[in-house]
């Protein structure tokens, strides 16, 4: 008994070693990751939340920092900048969003179906470039585009084809009614293959069988594409709609390289007039800031549910 | 550091310190005393004046030669420059006749500075609602009649900053006349077939008015946990009296950036004994420094124009007719922000 009772704890002092030996190598590979969450992640949003309810200057160094409660959440209620610049960035996610989705995936479609490796790995590739391309040079070639003075569209149209004079060309980035939809174009083209190749992999998942069969049961394309296609890029659908919902009504690079800070601009969005409050005015009324920024954020997520109860698995 | 863009900021979160312990006195008493003023804060140096641009006008030779107008004679004051603006349009010279930057410091402040220098308030803001600030609206108004209709768009990077409409209608050889700091006539000219057709001179005067314009320095800031502040001090000093620096930004063709010199010792030596290289815009120029004057460093340097330009805007879009309610509607503005954020 006692040789057994020996091996038995011989046993369990190994089982234990080996436990603390799986638990230190787990921690070992999971910290990078929690020091990034924690640290990167989880501090900055409380840190922020902390800063709406209190009356947090950066530039007020000397000054005692006050527990305010809601006090900048009302402020920013009654702050009719705070309801245009939400309404702004809603205008430009309402255009931006349909293009972002729709067109890489028609264009998905059409490169799905072509059958040569060799041309189909082509087409895949030119359309990639776009987003190889960085942001700050993405807007470096579309300003150029889109130059009133010295832009290529603008010497199309009045040089070209005689359609404007230099009096009443199109002001692209200027003209309140066009800045959203160029911004817009810019946008859809520079995520036109990074979006698509998301479709082409959505597409590669559906089965082959499915189309043979129902054109042996007579369906045209068009029936094809929104009773089988269509159904089955849904979760795609879901994951670039939620994601590119919040990229677009959080723009804010776009909007300060091109449209300033002149409030009366549809580009002065609540994320422009956010920065504009917490590194711009006055005393740099951060806490303020945070609480536009925490109000955004809310009527962000309110919208996200709404997109993922529209997309619920109906299975 | 532009000391009214971000001077005062960078005081209160405390990173730059006063340069007084390490400028020699000699180089305090020769700074231009406008110059010297603007480098101030609370009765402390915090910039060592460097890259001074002012804000000027420029022209076309090509296109003023074309309208039949002088090419050589800058227009002297505000009403013989619409209405050669207006011939260059007339006579089909160029599309456009002038053009301006339309932020505020660098079009609407300027050309007030030219009626008056007595435009601040005690706080130092710029007071919208001045006499010469109106009047400096509606010359703007005139002007806009004959600019490139996209003269108020914001421009295409830094916050909509620069690469402004007026830069590009300049560089595109469509418009004759052109006020802006000289930096901007100098590189837009840059890009013409023949960049020597590019004039300067002093901002044009207003009739009974100060003659003066605005300027701004891109200095050195001292960091205050930064070190070896006397060998920065000895820097600074052998690079903004370095001749072979302003010889290269006012002579260096293309690559000339315009800056000027900001000792008064410089000048009197240049008058005295006129460089080979020096120009005739700089004389021009520098007569116009000691009377000039820059905007007033506070929290709202730049940030009062952003904040009132869309309600002065009205008037040049014709959607306030009177150029006092849109300027009193922009100091209202301003105020409100300043009650707020603090």
């Amino acid at each position: 008994m006692a040789r057994v009772a020996t091996r038995s704890q011989r046993a369990t002092a190994a089982d234990a070693w080996s436990l603390a030996g799986r638990l230190v190598t787990s921690w070992a590979f999971l910290l990078p990751t929690l020091i990034f969450f924690l640290g990167w992640q989880l501090y900055p949003v409380i840190r922020v939340l902390w800063l709406s309810f209190t009356d947090y200057h950066y530039l007020r160094t000397d000054a005692p920092v006050h527990w305010v409660w809601f006090q900048n959440y009302a402020d920013a209620f009654r702050d009719p900048l705070v309801w245009r610049g939400l309404l702004r960035a809603a205008l430009f996610t309402a255009l931006f969003l349909p293009g972002m989705i729709f067109i890489p995936m028609v264009v998905a479609v059409l490169v799905d179906r072509v059958r040569n490796p060799k041309l189909a790995t082509i087409y895949r590739v030119i359309l990639l470039i776009p987003s190889m391309i960085p942001g700050p040079l993405i807007f470096v070639l579309w300003k150029w585009l889109y130059s009133y003075n010295i832009g290529p569209i603008n010497y199309l149209l009045v040089d070209v084809l005689g359609l404007f004079t230099l009096r009443n060309a199109p002001r692209w980035l200027g003209d309140p009614t066009l800045v959203f939809p160029s911004l817009a174009v810019m946008e859809w083209w520079w995520g036109l293959g990074y979006h698509t190749m998301f479709f082409l992999a959505g597409l590669a998942t559906i089965p082959r069988e499915l189309y043979d069969a129902a054109r042996v049961d007579g369906a045209n394309e068009w029936r094809i594409f929104w009773h089988i296609t269509f159904p089955r890029l849904q979760p795609i659908l879901l994951v670039l709609v939620v994601l590119r919902f919040g990229t677009a009504m959080a723009v804010i690079d776009e909007y300060l390289i091109m449209g300033g800070f002149n409030r009366a601009l549809p580009t002065y969005t609540w994320t422009v007039y956010m920065w504009d409050l917490g590194f711009q005015l006055g005393d740099w009324n951060q806490s303020y800031a945070a609480a536009v920024g925490w109000i955004g954020a809310l009527a962000m997520l309110i919208v996200v549910a709404g997109l993922f109860w529209l997309f619920r698995s109906r299975d | 550091m532009t000391p009214f863009v971000e001077m005062q900021a960078l005081i209160e979160a405390g990173v730059i310190e006063p340069w007084d312990d390490y400028m020699p006195q000699e180089v305090k008493d020769d700074l231009i005393p406008s110059i010297k003023e603007e480098a101030m804060f609370d009765g402390k140096i915090y910039n060592w004046p460097f890259l001074l641009d002012v804000v000027i006008q420029g022209w076309n030779k090509e296109i003023v030669e074309k309208a039949g107008l002088d090419p050589t004679k800058p227009p002297a004051n505000w009403d013989e420059y619409l209405a050669n603006a207006r011939k260059v349009v007339e006579s089909g010279a160029a599309p456009f006749g002038c053009t301006f930057d339309a932020h505020g410091w660098r079009s609407l402040v300027p050309i007030t500075h030219s009626i008056s220098t007595d435009v601040y308030t005690e706080e130092g803001l710029f007071d919208f609602t001045s006499d010469a600030a109106v009047q400096a609206l509606e010359i703007m108004k005139q002007m806009m009649e004959l600019a490139n209709p996209n003269v108020l768009d914001p421009g295409t990077s830094d916050g909509g900053v620069n690469d402004t409409p007026d830069e590009g209608a300049f560089a595109a050889q469509q418009v004759a006349y052109y006020v802006k700091y000289q930096n901007a006539h100098i590189r837009m000219a840059a890009t013409w077939p023949d960049p020597s057709q590019l004039q300067l001179a002093a901002l044009p005067q207003a009739e009974g008015g100060a003659g003066a314009t605005v300027f701004w320095n891109t200095g050195a800031a001292l960091f205050t946990y930064g070190q070896n502040k006397e060998l920065a001090a000895e820097y600074m000093k052998a690079l903004t009296y370095s001749e072979d620096v302003f010889k290269e930004s006012i002579a260096g063709g293309t690559a000339a950036s315009g800056q000027l010199p900001v000792y008064t010792s410089m000048w009197e030596k240049w008058k005295q004994n006129r460089l080979e290289w020096m120009a005739d815009w700089a004389f021009l120029v520098g007569d116009q420094l000691p009377m000039s004057k820059a905007i007033r460093t506070t929290k709202y340097g730049v940030t009062q124009f952003n904040l009132g330009q869309p309600h002065w805007e009205k008037y040049l879009k014709g959607e306030e007719s009177d150029p006092r309610k849109a300027m009193q509607a922009a100091m209202d503005a301003v105020m409100a922000e300043v009650q707020k954020s603090g």
